[in-house]
């Protein structure tokens, strides 16, 4: 077996993993509830990036760029429209997931009216090369070069600036937050803001990697939650470690079941069964964070 | 006569959703489809409960005989067939090694079941050095890929659909499995492949071959569909559209031959239709299993043409003569 070559191919996976989860554990943290329509805004930024780097010609930076701001812009009209409303009412968790998966049919459809069913292929741009024992695109350098820039990238807001204690504050005791000044609203906007446009850079590299459908982002739901649980709800660290490890763990498995002479279908089990261990053994998550924290929405009733 | 459209989306789930408003709701006695084998087996048991048949243009597997039940009918061969075809390409190619990369659902597993049995059979000495059947909705295949070149075969034989096809060829061209040759059934004989430059460019890189039910397509039966068709939609006819026209033209005569619209009556009538009938596709006579007795394969494979990428016919199979080389 070329292990050189199937870690590289972890760290991709690992890496897109990493994108699209980042920004659903960001808004689970502050607003406590699963949001469904993550997934859409995944296959939105999908779409958006393959209209302006192709249709538009205007080339792949563009279209990343493109996707980034229209995803976040999605994000926000989404707190704005559907959650926010909702959460001002009482709306409790179940409500919240409840709707969320409504809102997540309705943009999946509306992108299904825009875009249609059939597939989008973005135009093959990203030349291989070798590389000692290695095959490597460009794209798989770019996909991991975008992860670990944003690792950094946010790990210097959330501990260098103003606007990352206020995300660290909020998203730790919104009430204390308010009452030591802290625009919490402002800070939410921003949160919205920043996950669903990750959201939305996942899906055009994921979409570029492979191919864009109008359920993108649905298939990959299950393994973003799976992310976003291992990590530790609301950890950016436990997130990037989670992503890495699921990565390694998914390709592992196929090599394994590859050996074995069965079906890939069956690589679920290995990813889904470390993190059935980490429930049992470990359920804060590599982070170690608590999973159920005070919530924005008892707070913001209060 | 009237014809109602559902599209099952390629889905059993629809497929079957579809084939009952059909039944229910539009108290239709006869269909024509669906597509795939997976959306084919998914209605079976229904269709056969509520008495209905249903005449399948392209669904191939071997499970649909085995499982399918009375009132399933196909006028496309069933792949036990097709894969004793493909073993006589790699006989005839004199590859030892190979490695197969398939769909891991009925279709996929069948073909490569079927390719290995009749390998044991026809040509022991070749070797298997890596199966790999690929999930579908996983939409990445690079460590999969990278199995089949870690195991070194001379040849690779892939069973995919257009869709995941994409995404597999591109990464394996990413990743340099170019240097095999490769085949695979009629799955991947569609001109719609060529619609990715990357991928056309793995296929032809890799000198791609493979057979197909083949359609007569010098007799005037077929003349005939063929020139209606390209003055109705103004194309070449796509993958099985020729089988398709088949499948409705048997359920129409069959319906005639009932006398009456009832389901019962007519799934007796359309193995003495098809027993009769010559169509674009040849003879469709039927066995017991409902599917047709006699069957012909082209073997094409991918040449670089003057307007790119093309399906070049080399030959053509039949279980009595194996192959015949143009």
């Amino acid at each position: 077996m070329n292990w050189a070559q199937l870690l590289l191919n972890s760290a991709i996976t690992g890496s897109l993993y990493f994108l699209l989860t980042l920004g659903l554990t960001m808004t689970y943290d502050l607003l406590n509830f699963a949001n469904v329509s993550h997934a859409e805004l995944i296959t939105f930024g999908a779409y958006i990036g393959y209209v302006v780097s192709d249709t538009l010609n205007l080339g792949f930076i563009w279209g990343v760029t493109a996707s980034f701001f229209s995803s976040g812009l999605l994000g926000i009209i989404s707190y704005m429209l559907v959650f926010r409303p909702l959460a001002r009412r009482g709306a409790d968790f179940i409500h919240l997931c409840i709707a969320s998966v409504g809102y997540s049919l309705t943009l999946r459809f509306l992108m299904q009216q825009a875009w249609g069913q059939d597939i989008v292929l973005f135009e093959s741009r990203f030349k291989a090369f070798t590389l000692g024992p290695i095959r490597l695109s460009w794209l798989g350098v770019s996909i991991m070069a975008m992860a670990i820039a944003l690792f950094v990238s946010l790990h210097l807001i959330l501990t260098r600036t103003k606007l990352g204690k206020a995300m660290r504050a909020t998203s730790n005791n919104i009430v204390l937050a308010k009452a030591s000044g802290i625009n919490t609203e402002q800070v939410l906007l921003v949160v919205w803001f920043l996950g669903s446009a990750l959201a939305g850079i996942g899906g055009v590299l994921k979409g570029c990697d492979t191919m864009v459908i109008p359920v993108l982002g649905w298939n990959l739901l299950i393994m973003v939650f799976a992310t976003a649980i291992l990590g530790g709800i609301g950890s950016f660290y436990g997130a990037f470690a989670a992503a890495y490890s699921i990565g390694l763990a998914e390709n592992l498995s196929v090599a394994t079941l590859g050996h074995l002479g069965l079906s890939t279908d069956y690589k679920g089990i290995v990813a889904f069964g470390i993190l059935t261990a980490m429930l049992i053994l470990k359920p804060t998550g590599l982070s170690g964070i608590k999973v159920f924290r005070r919530t924005l929405l008892r707070s913001d009733r209060n | 006569m009237r014809l109602i459209f559902e599209d099952t989306a390629a889905e059993p789930e629809t497929c079957l959703e579809a084939v009952k408003k059909l039944v229910e709701l539009d108290g239709v006695e006869v269909i024509v489809g669906p597509a795939t084998t997976p959306s084919m087996l998914a209605v079976a048991e229904y269709l056969n409960r509520r008495k209905v048949p249903i005449i399948a243009p392209s669904a191939s597997a071997i499970k649909i005989s085995e499982e399918g039940g009375p009132y399933l009918f196909r006028t496309v061969p069933s792949d036990d067939l097709q894969t004793a075809a493909l073993a006589d390409l790699v006989k005839s190619k004199g590859w030892k090694k190979l490695a197969t990369f398939v769909l891991g659902q009925d279709y996929g597993i069948g073909l490569e079941q079927g390719l290995k049995e009749n390998l044991e059979i026809i040509a022991p000495e070749v070797e298997i050095v890596k199966s790999v059947r690929y999930d579908p909705e996983k939409m990445d295949y690079r460590s999969e890929l990278q199995l089949v070149k870690d195991a070194k075969p001379e040849a690779i034989f892939f069973a995919t659909w257009v869709e995941e096809g994409y995404v597999i060829f591109r990464q394996a061209l990413e990743i340099g499995l170019d240097e095999a040759l490769t085949f695979g059934g009629e799955g991947m004989a569609d001109v719609a492949f060529f619609d990715d430059p990357s991928t056309a460019e793995f296929m032809t890189k890799t000198n791609m071959m493979g057979t197909k039910p083949a359609s007569p397509k010098d007799r005037y039966y077929y003349q005939q569909f063929y020139t209606a068709y390209k003055e109705t939609f103004d194309e070449e006819p796509s993958l099985y559209g020729d089988y398709m026209f088949d499948a409705t033209m048997i359920a129409i005569m069959s319906v005639a031959k009932a006398g009456v619209y009832d389901g019962e009556k007519i799934k007796k009538a359309i193995p003495a239709v098809a027993e009769h009938y010559i169509g674009a596709t040849g003879q469709k006579a039927m066995n017991e299993n409902g599917d047709p007795l006699l069957a012909k394969y082209d073997v094409w494979e991918i040449v670089e043409g003057d307007e790119g990428p093309e399906y070049s016919f080399i030959g053509e199979w039949e279980k009595a003569s194996g192959i015949s080389w143009k």
